[in-house]
């Protein structure tokens, strides 16, 4: 197998612009048009605020819409009282003409009560559902410009879980929140008119609210612990069944059923018993808020009824007086759930706020140089690191000559995957320099950095899309000739071909369909398929077949040839590969030459290589 | 950046990722309360029993009058809810407009007893039904996943994790759904809906009719129109916010790659295409709730005003006067207007039931499957307790194929003598693996036996094989817990100084002590904070632990640091130590630590020996060594 269609498929399409950023998706919508406030002194929705005022727009419809339903919702039962008490008038005295007005009125009402509520309530979803995918673009375009040593300390689900569940905590805070307008003008409607018909009739009605309104924020303060607990329960019974559902091998292998199921069994009484506790909580307030409700409305039947009987009060005036009491209670069920819900907004941002106030650790510096293609000359001088203040790198000194194929050796933990990774500037050196063609990397914009520096990790990390796109993930807009050259240099091609859907094949999460060599030469692939100036191999073989590496390795030779490649390796075969060896020890290049002229006059070398390989290793051919 | 203060840490891959930090005081504070059931103690057996098969009414039949207590608390709950109108209306025709006090207070009297009574009714059935139904979901959250553990290994291979967890999950909730609120609510709608119309008739029998023939079939139309509508725009929503998690998931474990191949524009705009189709797919639904909701409060006004109109011809036509004792009187015309949106309620519910029968169904169907599908591997009736083995394995005319493929091994028989070391060489997918999973009982031969200590493995019953065997695959599988808690789970009363013995016979215990947290060090995320040589290394002190009389390695030595291997094949020299051992290995040098070497090609054993025997034979294994050796010698040479 040879490398050369690989070499010809690029020259045919030789990016004919010098584009660092491969691109091959259409937008097909907009950038958010707003940022959060980055001065981190004002409150959480002062910093929110930009998000929801570029909707300002279509947010003054809905609510304009919103206030009308409300008008019109708040006529409606007094036209009603008002048509009752006109019945008997229209019937006894035969004059229907008020009575059908009435009727009309009430008719045009419900039409337009129909047309603004739908507007109403479909323009303010819009905002927010506008608003909610803004807050979530401002985060992920914010994510993607956080340096590896953030993503060194965090844990994806909890930057998943404020990307989901905080949005729209404050999602729902921010929509809610002017509706507390609307709530208050309906109260101030509902209590005028309750307030026309009787002061004593109103006091009479609202006596049980404050109780109910009591109860309520009682119970779901109780509740909402609970809720939170039978959630995590839910959770742990999820784990116990996931893990062994993915660990049954060693369930069985250990005879541990029993006491998996013990275990599962303790989850799930637990989970019974947080939901029985919140079962004998809420059948003990629901049926008392619900039914004190309607104790109001019984004192209103009974003191209205004698109001009425009085003749102080109509019968219709009444029957309209009931319906603004519901009207009347919503309001207070209304605040307390927005006081709840700011805490929670409150809290939810500042959990966003945590992730859009982390600044990118390493940056483009203020001028930056460009280059377009390097010969790929490298110089490691007096380069100092540091990982969290546990000394890495302590004056690396060493150069790699353009076209070189140099191999860095040393035993685990002496820094080598670092050398290559602060030649990426995935982490920045704290002193001393590292240039490309005799330019300082500093200089250059990282994504003109990162164009020219290939890496290929140990760990190959491969995402859910097809091995195709996985392939093309550096150039997505690849032709397939020159994905499939890629992948034959890679050893990849043949078994690729051989799976039911080729190179359209999804792989599976986390790419565990795969073995761990076939994710490597996956890897491989994706790296060669953008063909860098510069190559870095960090163990990239390590879970390769020996005969299969080798092939690797014969292609390579011929890509090596005119790039300059950096080869991590424990394997003596792979090394063999490098035409130099540096060899890396207590933070610092303590020599370098060939692997022969270093296996003769370094005793350390020998040493480090035959604590590595002591026997030979992996079964040949198979 | 802050983690949750949670007991709970976060649950791996799932969207729930901890308790909110502002919630933890609150809810440590129940958990004090928490009864933390030790002594519960389940006992599992691998034979299913007289399980009937998995149906809505077998599963409820020990409870068939709990569930009818339960239902004829619903009944009266609604009855007595429904008084309250009628009540309005007697006080209307009977006190307001005869101007009668007194009978107002008895209406008054009898309202608030009637609101007592079905205050508590109501709370009862609450606790009652509640608490039923969680009774019925540990009960089934327990044979489900015992069923589970009866399974065996090709049925975990077949299925797709995701499957199985959502009939752990998602199903059972759908199931306690339907249970919980779905039964109750139907019959409890149901009742309301009679008892509705029942007393609308007594009111009038022309409106009644006019509510049942006009109104009723618009709202029912237009209801039936959205839960259709909403139920296929909400799970777009579901798959839609599914999409933006997972690419949102995989940018932040990829992100590395995502900035060395500059990908970051790339990502932002089809990050935001998600979105986008995310927002399109909410708007859309919002659309169908906004008219929805506007189009029934507008049928439920129309009524009222329909209702409204033809009561006052109807009043017209036969009480002129507006007698109160009239057959139609104006209270009970008030009455039935306050009966329009009463009415309405319980048919939107119903429909509403529909398609919570509908999931609580398919739940039912996929659970009953789960239930009913037999282990491939199944324990005698009667089956031998072994104790102490010898591990003396004989394998007689053993043949096995993966489902219809072409058979993985043919006619094989092998003779391991107990104590004695063997390893497994060859191509891949020659069966290596395969073998030693006939042996450990994950599968059954198709034909012939294999016996240990002279008893055939199908009679013996499997919890005592497999007390006695250890395994350690190729992918150490670390459980969410303490390297103490997966290094004990093979032998869950080891002392701590029995784990501090097995991690010194594996070399970890400098591991061990180097962390700050030791043995109590947690194990993240499928044991990614440990390195994957580490992670080996505390799967082969869990096999440790437990001692097994057989212990097969299953490739546990590939894919590990060069320097985790070194100590790895000491550790090799501990474990295998007065144990029949069954290592499968890509390195030779592994296979080399064996007393006899099988070469496993083509479909059965080509060669046997020791590794001196072997390499005069001059056959498969002397040819792998060979290359091997010159391999090694090349790279000596180095190639430039």
């Amino acid at each position: 197998m040879s490398a050369t269609p690989l070499d010809a498929a690029q020259n045919q399409t030789a990016a004919p612009s010098f584009n660092f950023e491969p691109i091959n998706v259409e937008a097909r919508f907009d950038s958010p048009r707003a940022a959060i406030d980055s001065d981190r002194s004002k409150n959480w929705f002062k910093r929110v605020f930009p998000i929801l005022w570029v909707n300002k727009w279509a947010f003054s419809i809905g609510i304009t819409m919103t206030v009308l339903t409300m008008l019109v919702s708040v006529a409606l039962p007094a036209l009603t009282g008002q048509i009752i008490d006109a019945l008997p008038n229209a019937i006894i005295e035969n004059q229907p003409d008020h009575f059908l007005l009435l009727v009309i009125i009430m008719i045009s009402l419900t039409v337009l009560r129909f047309i603004f509520g739908f507007l109403g309530t479909y323009q303010m979803s819009r905002v927010s559902n506008q608003l909610e995918a803004d807050l979530r673009s401002v985060i992920y375009n914010h994510l993607v410009t956080l340096s590896f040593s953030f993503y060194d300390n965090i844990q994806t689900g909890q930057v998943i879980s404020r990307a989901n569940s905080d949005i729209k905590a404050i999602q729902m805070f921010l929509m809610m929140s002017p509706m507390l307008l609307t709530s208050v003008l309906s109260f101030i409607f509902a209590a005028a008119y309750m307030l026309s018909v009787s002061f004593t009739l109103t006091l009479a009605a609202l006596v049980t609210t404050p109780v109910v309104y009591v109860l309520s924020m009682k119970l779901r303060a109780i509740m909402f612990p609970l809720s939170w607990l039978t959630q995590a329960h839910q959770a742990d019974v999820a784990v116990i069944v996931d893990e062994n559902i993915n660990g049954q091998r060693i369930v069985k292998s250990f005879a541990q059923e029993q006491s998996q199921l013990t275990l599962l069994g303790k989850a799930a009484k637990k989970l019974q018993w947080v939901q029985v506790r919140a079962i004998d909580i809420s059948s003990i307030f629901n049926p008392v808020i619900e039914h004190l409700t309607v104790v109001g409305q019984v004192l209103v039947w009974v003191y209205g009824g004698w109001l009425v009987i009085q003749g102080e009060v109509q019968l219709g005036a009444l029957v309209a007086f009931n319906m603004y009491l519901m009207i009347i209670q919503a309001p207070f069920r209304f605040l307390g759930l927005l006081l709840q819900m700011e805490q929670r907004a409150k809290a939810s941002a500042g959990r966003i706020f945590e992730i859009l106030d982390e600044q990118p650790e390493i940056t483009d510096r203020a001028n930056i140089s460009s280059l377009k293609s390097p010969q790929g000359y490298l110089e490691f001088d007096d380069v100092h690191f540091a990982y969290k203040n546990d000394p890495v790198l302590t004056g690396l000194d060493f150069k790699v000559e353009s076209g070189e194929t140099i191999a860095i050796v040393g035993r685990t933990g002496s820094g080598k995957s670092t050398v290559v990774r602060l030649l990426s500037r995935f982490y920045e050196m704290s002193s001393g320099s590292i240039k490309i063609d005799g330019i300082d990397i500093r200089d250059l914009a990282l994504k003109n950095l990162h164009f020219h520096v290939g890496q290929v990790l140990d760990e190959p990390f491969l995402f859910s899309i097809s091995i195709r796109d996985n392939i093309a993930y550096g150039k997505p807009n690849a032709s397939m000739a020159e994905i499939i050259s890629a992948a034959k240099a890679a050893q990849a091609h043949d078994f690729i071909k051989n799976m039911e859907k080729g190179y359209d094949t999804v792989v599976g999460e986390r790419g565990y369909t795969l073995s761990g060599g076939q994710r490597q030469r996956l890897g491989i692939a994706r790296a060669l398929l953008v063909n860098p100036p510069i190559l870095v191999l960090d163990d990239a073989t390590s879970a390769i077949d020996v005969k299969v590496e080798s092939d690797i390795h014969e292609a390579l030779v011929n890509l090596m040839a005119n790039r300059t490649t950096i080869l991590i390796a424990h394997r003596l075969s792979t090394i063999g590969l490098a035409n130099r060896v540096v060899l890396l020890d207590e933070g610092k290049a303590i020599a370098t030459g060939t692997h022969q002229k270093l296996l003769e006059t370094v005793p350390r070398y020998s040493e480090i290589l035959s604590q590595q390989n002591r026997m030979p290793e992996r079964e040949p051919r198979s | 950046m802050k983690g949750f203060g949670s007991k709970h840490a976060s649950a791996a891959g799932l969207p729930f990722a901890g308790i909110p930090p502002e919630m933890v005081e609150k809810t440590n504070a129940l958990m004090e309360d928490e009864p933390d059931f030790n002594d519960l103690q389940l006992t599992f057996s691998h034979r299913a029993g007289e399980e009937q098969t998995f149906s809505l009414i077998n599963f409820l039949s020990p409870y068939k009058y709990r569930m009818l207590g339960a239902l004829g608390l619903v009944g009266m709950t609604e009855a007595l809810l429904l008084l309250g109108p009628y009540l309005v209306k007697v006080a209307i025709d009977d006190a307001i407009i005869p101007k009668d006090f007194d009978v107002l207070i008895w209406v008054a009297a009898a309202w608030i007893l009637s609101l007592f009574v079905a205050g508590f009714v109501s709370g009862f059935r609450q606790r009652y039904v509640g608490r039923l139904g969680q009774l019925l979901m540990y009960e089934l959250r327990i044979r489900v996943f015992a069923h589970l553990q009866r399974l065996s290994l090709d049925f975990f291979t077949k299925e797709k994790a995701g499957r199985l967890m959502a009939r752990m999950t998602s199903d059972i909730e759908a199931l306690s759904n339907l249970l919980q609120n779905g039964l109750v609510n139907l019959v409890a709608q149901t009742l309301s809906l009679l008892f509705i119309i029942g007393i609308l008739l007594s009111f009038n029998i022309k409106l009644t009719l006019i509510l049942l023939v006009i109104a009723a079939p618009v709202m029912l139309v237009m209801t039936v129109w959205f839960k259709t509508v909403s139920a296929k725009g909400y799970a777009n929503v579901r798959n839609r916010i599914a999409d933006v998690l997972a690419d949102l998931q995989e940018s932040l474990a990829g992100m590395r790659l995502v900035i060395s191949f500059n990908r970051m524009k790339h990502n932002i705009i089809s990050h935001r295409n998600r979105v986008g189709d995310y927002r399109d797919a909410n708007n859309y639904t919002a659309r169908v709730s906004a008219t929805y909701s506007s189009a029934t409060m507008f049928v439920d006004s129309a009524t009222t005003i329909i209702i409204l109109a033809v009561g006052y011809l109807i009043l017209v036509d036969i009480n002129p006067t507006l007698d109160p004792q009239g057959a139609f009187t104006v209270g009970a015309l008030v009455a039935f207007a306050n009966m329009v949106s009463r009415f309405f309620k319980p048919i939107n519910s119903l429909v509403g039931l529909y398609n919570e029968f509908q999931s609580g169904n398919a739940a039912v169907i996929k659970l009953r499957e789960l239930l009913g599908t037999p282990p491939s591997v199944q324990e005698k009736s009667d089956p031998i307790e072994i104790e102490d083995m010898h591990g003396d394995i004989k394998i007689r005319n053993v043949s096995f194929r993966y489902d219809a493929n072409e058979p993985v091994l043919k006619n094989l028989s092998l003779h391991i003598e107990a104590g004695k070391s063997i390893s497994f060489v060859g191509p891949t997918g020659a069966g290596k693996s395969t073998l030693a999973k006939l042996i450990a009982r994950f599968y059954d031969p198709n034909e012939g036996s294999i016996l240990i200590d002279d008893y055939n493995l199908k009679d013996l019953s499997i919890k005592s094989l497999h007390k006695q065997l250890g395994v350690v695959p190729q992918e150490p599988f670390l459980f969410h817990g303490s390297i103490k808690d997966n290094i004990r789970f093979s032998n869950m009363d080891a002392s701590s100084d029995d784990i501090m013995q097995a991690c010194r016979a594996v070399g970890i215990e400098d591991l061990i002590e180097r962390l700050p947290q030791g043995l109590d060090t947690p194990c993240h995320e499928r044991g990614s904070s440990l390195s994957s040589g580490e992670r080996q290394l505390l799967a082969l002190a869990r096999a440790f632990l437990s001692k097994p009389r057989v212990l097969i390695l299953d490739e546990a030595t590939s894919n590990i640091d060069q320097q985790s291997e070194s100590k790895i094949e000491q550790a090799l020299d501990n474990l295998l130590e007065g144990r029949t051992a069954i290592i499968i290995a890509h390195r030779l040098a592994t296979a080399m630590r064996a007393n006899i070497i099988a070469v496993v090609k083509d479909q059965g054993i080509v060669e046997m020996g020791s590794h001196t025997e072997l390499i005069d034979r001059r056959g498969y294994y002397a040819e792998m060594h060979k290359t091997w050796m010159q391999q090694n010698a090349g790279t000596n040479l180095g190639q430039q």
